[in-house]
């Protein structure tokens, strides 16, 4: 009504292909529509993944399921604590027939690159992966490599296993879109699931449903998704406020706040508008600020996690309305969710 | 059906139950302003008929479940024509019913208490209208609020003003019947809250359920406990200042003076040989008589005795006293005369020696007077009469003969002490002075001939005693009395008064023995100036009657007094043809107190049917401006009344013909008028989720109605048609809502939202909208240019 009719048709076709690949994935992950909806705005909005679950609750099925309902490149990488940074990025080799070094890519030329339990791997490795998920590009040899859009990252950790594992720095989470946690399943989803892998391997009949050329002209609808002053401040409001509440010691970076815009976006898309609400920033606050975040001593001794203080930033900073917008200060968030968790 | 009727009838006699618990314990309460009237029958009957009509209509207004202020408009309306009526013989505030009024607060400052009822004298409108505003404002506490605790305050309201206007205490009865009516209603809205408790499952056939027997039972003892200890518990504290019930001789506080039996002293003083210029006076008055020491009130069976004192210290024996209690100008008017005094060094009196009745006197040192008997007093120790200088301002009385033989007495506007008798007296003192006062109608009539017994008809002979321990026990009383026994009918002045002061309590009217002095000796060498001495030396007796005040009756024999008597004191009475007589009689060349009329007397007089005569010129002239005031007054409350409504009404129309901010803002308008929680710095769509919450089924008059989203379905979608639009306006790139039209959505909302509240939050809402006073403007951003930014208005409104 309030779009040009071409925009509309975008965001048919975008809601369509979402659909269609949603139940796709649903074929296989059961009874987890949030965390399938989390996978799919991080997809339209180019950026990467990152499932923290126990084992067994189907991370990999998840990553998996994804990959295969789009019909483009899918790599896997088994992270473990003897694998090297030029098995992920790829290795030149001195070609005996033709006497040239030839360039072998690694793991991540993929455009969905699903790196399985990343924590077992040594930091040096994990960092190899840096370059690839910001700049999309892989430097071997001083021979720069650009990676195929579109480029995701879905890797799975195990948050249990201590032994033998190094935690993902700060710098690497930081470059990860947002973090889902799948969860147990509720039982009637649980027993559903005993009819369908007992007897059949749902993963194996699933097709794709589209393509990576789709998926490249779905990510191009997204940005043209309105991003309201008004919301631009609300999302500046949510970054600063937890940059200075006492509660957190590490706030949300501007690449956070950058990405929440991108993944708030991609939402609205998802739900057929072309402009963005502050319920869309609300609802993915959570899966695209928690991980980056850290807890003061003091909050965590008081049993507070990131996940409950990131709710009270969200429910303390006001909405902005238009005219707020247009006011002359902007949005004077003075942490009032923070303090408010001061013991 | 037949459930619903019984349910209704239920309510409806629920409703009549309260009220007229409410309007009874008004009713109640109120009997402790008989004090005020002499014939404080009248008001209280009048009350019953106007209680009745408070209760009736209150409870029919309720019972229909019009709003609490419509209630009380009702109840006004129905009332006040009653009360009108009774007042004024119309139902609505006509001439008459503001004159009577008027008339009434000017006979309240004019005459103390107990003001006398005449024609043209009479406080019972006041009293009338003070009972209806009492009812009014307990049945809205007690009944149509609810709030029975409150009620207490207007109860006490109306039971303090006699203690602070009354010089005496109040009966404890009426305490204990209002504190009953009180603890009742109190009853009355506990068991209405215990019944509501849970749920019957019998469906409603049950309508009403009554509080188990056990329950009601303890509910009366802890209520009764409760009376009992209010009025017990008082007299048992000895701090308090005053007795708050009159159920005794109870320990004054603060000034209080035990006094010592005057009447040894002037036994002493008669017998004695010498007489010695006591008190000097010189007056205006060309023949001063009786000048009271003190008064005695109480009598047990040994003596006449002062009785306690109560002597506030603001009672101060200097410049203007209080105005007399009882009378009542076509009855007696008053001349004032002034007297300057000195009493001799010998004359060592604790009293001091006044006229009775006074209207102002000054005097150096802690003199203070007793209100209700005027006499004053020393409340400092060493503090005598002796040497002693002052002034003072006779009132003269002036009685109208005719009006006074008319009269009768009563005895529930005096301090009981005036009235109380030993329950042991001798029957034999009551025979005598009920042949004494054979034949008399009135008991005026039953006085002047109790008088004329000890003067005249009955024998008696003046002689003083030899035995100055002489007393007046009711054992020496019986023999005065009895011709036959040994000394029997000879006596002194003090036998004289002790005697007629019992029997005319024993006839029913309030009597008291007076002491003081009988006649002065005129100082020939200065004119105006008169000695009292010792062996005037006197006692005599004043009698009570409403509109008379006090009337000095003097019983001793003529030998003693010297043949001077009041007029009224010496009337003819016949029961058979008391037309025949004449109403005054001409006095003694002596001339006497009433007897020689002053100027101002027949001039008060006069005055009352001038009064009168003024009442219907004026009625005949139509009440202009008056009338315009009342209106006017009608107009402003009804236009106050109106006002946050109109106000609502107007915002309401201009924010509907507006855009989507405008919408919004009505509907926060609306939810706040409910009393609805309204998100403030939400989303649309969070405050979307909190309001369907609220809505209710539109249509449903219910008191506690359902909630819920899935009640209104039309209305949920309304709402989503508003938020979907306001936040196109407020995040979209490109926005395009007519103005106004949201209108019939928002109204969709606010109407589910109504329905959703009970019917008392629907009426609040609808004539206290308090959105209606909050300052918010709001600020709809203009259309924007197709494909353009959205243009942002300043910071103007608030954030919704």
């Amino acid at each position: 009504m309030e779009t040009t009719s071409a925009a509309s048709a975008d965001l048919e076709t975008l809601a369509r292909v979402v659909a269609a690949v949603r139940a796709n994935i649903e074929r296989v992950i059961e009874g987890k529509p949030d965390v399938v909806q989390s996978a799919l705005v991080v997809l339209l909005a180019e950026g990467h993944l990152l499932i923290e679950d126990v084992p067994g609750v189907g991370k990999t099925m998840l990553s998996k399921a994804l990959a295969r309902s789009i019909d483009c490149s899918v790599r896997r990488i088994q992270f473990t604590p003897d694998l090297l940074p030029s098995d992920v990025t790829g290795v030149s080799i001195f070609n005996q027939n033709t006497r040239e070094f030839e360039f072998r890519p690694g793991g991540v030329f993929a455009n969905i690159v699903v790196g399985d339990e990343i924590n077992r791997a040594s930091p040096k490795t994990q960092s190899a992966l840096l370059e690839c998920m910001e700049e999309r590009q892989v430097t071997v040899d001083n021979v720069t490599y650009e990676l195929d859009a579109p480029f995701m990252v879905i890797a799975t950790q195990n948050p249990i296993e201590m032994e033998g594992t190094y935690a993902l720095p700060e710098a690497q989470r930081d470059r990860f879109m947002a973090r889902v946690s799948i969860g147990y399943p509720v039982e009637a989803a649980e027993i559903a699931m005993l009819d369908s892998h007992t007897y059949a391997r749902p993963l194996d009949d699933l097709e794709a449903v589209t393509d990576a050329g789709e998926i490249r002209k779905l990510s191009g609808i997204v940005n043209q998704v309105y991003v309201s002053p008004a919301i631009q401040q609300y999302v500046v409001a949510l970054t600063g406020a937890t940059r200075r509440t006492d509660d957190l010691v590490l706030g949300a970076s501007p690449r956070a706040t950058l990405h929440l815009v991108r993944a708030a976006k991609a939402h609205a898309a998802i739900q057929g508008r072309d402009y963005v609400l502050p319920d869309d920033v609300q609802l993915l606050a959570r899966p695209v600020l928690a991980h980056r975040l850290l807890p003061s001593v003091e909050a965590a001794m008081g049993g507070r996690t990131t996940a409950t203080i990131l709710d009270a930033i969200v429910a303390g900073v006001p909405v902005p309305s238009p005219q707020r917008a247009a006011g002359a200060p902007p949005v004077a968030a003075p942490g009032p969710a923070g303090s408010r968790h001061r013991a | 059906m037949s459930t619903v009727r019984r349910r209704e009838r239920a309510a409806l006699t629920g409703h009549l139950r309260f009220s007229l618990a409410a309007a009874a314990t008004t009713w109640a309460a109120m009997w402790s302003w008989r004090g005020f009237t002499d014939r404080s029958g009248s008001f209280l009957v009048a009350l019953v008929v106007v209680g009745a009509a408070i209760a009736v209509s209150g409870a029919l207004a309720r019972w229909r479940r019009l709003p609490g202020a419509a209630v009380v408009l009702v109840q006004l309306l129905v009332g006040g024509a009653v009360t009108c009526q009774v007042v004024a013989s119309r139902p609505y505030p006509f001439d008459a019913f503001w004159a009577a009024l008027s008339d009434a607060v000017d006979a309240a400052n004019v005459y103390a208490s107990p003001v006398p009822s005449t024609d043209t004298i009479t406080v019972q409108p006041l009293l009338v209208v003070g009972g209806f505003v009492a009812m009014v404002l307990v049945d809205l506490c007690a009944a149509t609020l609810r709030r029975v605790p409150l009620a207490g305050l207007p109860l006490l309201t109306v039971y303090s003003v006699p203690i602070s206007l009354l010089d005496r205490g109040l009966s404890w009865w009426v305490f204990a019947a209002t504190a009953a009516g009180f603890l009742l209603l109190l009853f009355l809205q506990e068991e209405e809250h215990l019944s509501r408790w849970g749920r019957s499952l019998d469906g409603g056939n049950a309508p009403v359920r009554r509080l188990s027997p056990s329950v009601r039972a303890s509910a009366l003892g802890v209520g009764s406990l409760a009376t009992v200890i209010a009025v017990l518990v008082p007299l048992a504290v000895p701090t308090l200042s005053f007795s708050v019930f009159d159920v005794g001789p109870g320990n004054g506080g603060d000034g209080d003076i035990r006094v010592t039996n005057p009447m040894l002293d002037l036994r002493e003083d008669l017998v004695r040989g010498a007489d010695i210029d006591l008190v000097t006076v010189r007056t205006d008055d060309p023949a001063p008589d009786h000048l009271r020491i003190s008064v005695l009130n109480r009598f047990t069976a040994n003596e006449w005795s002062s009785g306690d004192r109560d002597v506030p210290t603001y009672n101060l024996a200097q410049g203007t006293l209080p105005p007399l209690a009882g009378v009542n100008p076509s009855v007696v008017s008053f001349s004032e005369a002034g007297y300057q005094v000195e009493t001799s060094e010998q004359f060592e009196s604790r009293w001091l020696p006044t006229q009775a009745p006074i209207t102002g006197i000054d005097a150096e040192g802690d003199w203070r007077f007793d209100p209700t008997t005027m006499d004053f007093l020393a409340s400092d120790d060493g503090l005598t009469t002796a040497g002693l200088s002052y002034t003072m301002t006779a009132a003269e009385p002036t009685y109208a003969d005719d009006q006074l033989l008319k009269l009768n007495a009563s005895t529930t506007v005096v301090p009981d002490e005036l009235t109380e008798l030993p329950d042991d007296l001798p029957p034999a003192i009551a025979t005598y002075a009920r042949q004494a006062t054979q034949g008399a109608t009135t008991d005026f009539e039953r006085a002047v001939l109790l008088n004329q017994f000890f003067r005249e008809t009955g024998g008696f002979r003046y002689a003083l005693p030899d035995d100055p321990g002489g007393g007046v026990g009711t054992g020496e009383l019986l023999d005065f009395l009895d011709p036959d026994a040994k000394g029997g009918r000879v006596g002194y002045c003090e036998q004289f008064a002790a005697a007629m002061g019992v029997m005319a309590r024993q006839l029913g009217i309030p009597a008291r023995v007076a002491v003081g002095f009988l006649k002065p000796e005129p100082v020939t060498s200065q004119p105006g100036t008169f000695v009292y001495s010792s062996h005037d030396l006197h006692a005599w007796v004043e009698l009570f009657f409403p509109g008379a005040g006090w009337v000095l009756f003097d019983p001793t024999p003529d030998a003693r007094t010297g043949g001077t008597q009041p007029t009224y004191a010496d009337e003819v009475v016949s029961a058979v043809e008391p037309t025949d007589l004449p109403s005054t009689r001409p006095s003694d060349d002596t001339p006497s107190r009433g007897t020689t009329p002053t100027p101002t007397a027949p001039r008060e007089r006069a005055e009352v049917p001038q009064a009168a005569s003024t009442g219907p010129d004026s009625g005949s002239s139509f009440p202009w401006l008056r009338l315009l005031v009342v209106v006017g007054g009608l107009l402003l409350v009804v236009g106050l009344v109106l006002l946050p409504r109109t106000l609502r009404r107007r915002q309401r129309e201009r924010r509907l013909a507006g855009g989507p901010e405008s919408a919004w803002h009505e509907l926060r308008a609306c939810a706040v008028d409910l009393r609805l929680p309204w998100p403030e710095a939400r989303s649309p769509r969070e405050t979307r989720d909190v309001l369907v919450r609220w809505f209710g089924r539109p249509g449903i008059n219910d008191p506690r109605p359902a909630q819920g989203p899935d009640l209104a379905p039309d209305a949920v979608a309304a709402l989503d048609r508003v938020v979907g639009a306001l936040e196109r306006l407020r995040y979209a790139r490109r926005h395009a809502v007519e103005p106004g039209q949201l209108r019939d959505d928002v109204l969709l909302v606010c109407e589910a939202l109504t329905a959703g509240t009970p019917p008392r939050v629907r009426r609040r809402a609808a004539w206290v909208p308090v959105s209606a006073f909050q300052r918010a403007r709001v600020s709809e951003p203009e259309q924007p240019v197709e494909g353009g930014e959205p243009e942002l208005v300043g910071g103007r409104a608030e954030v919704l």
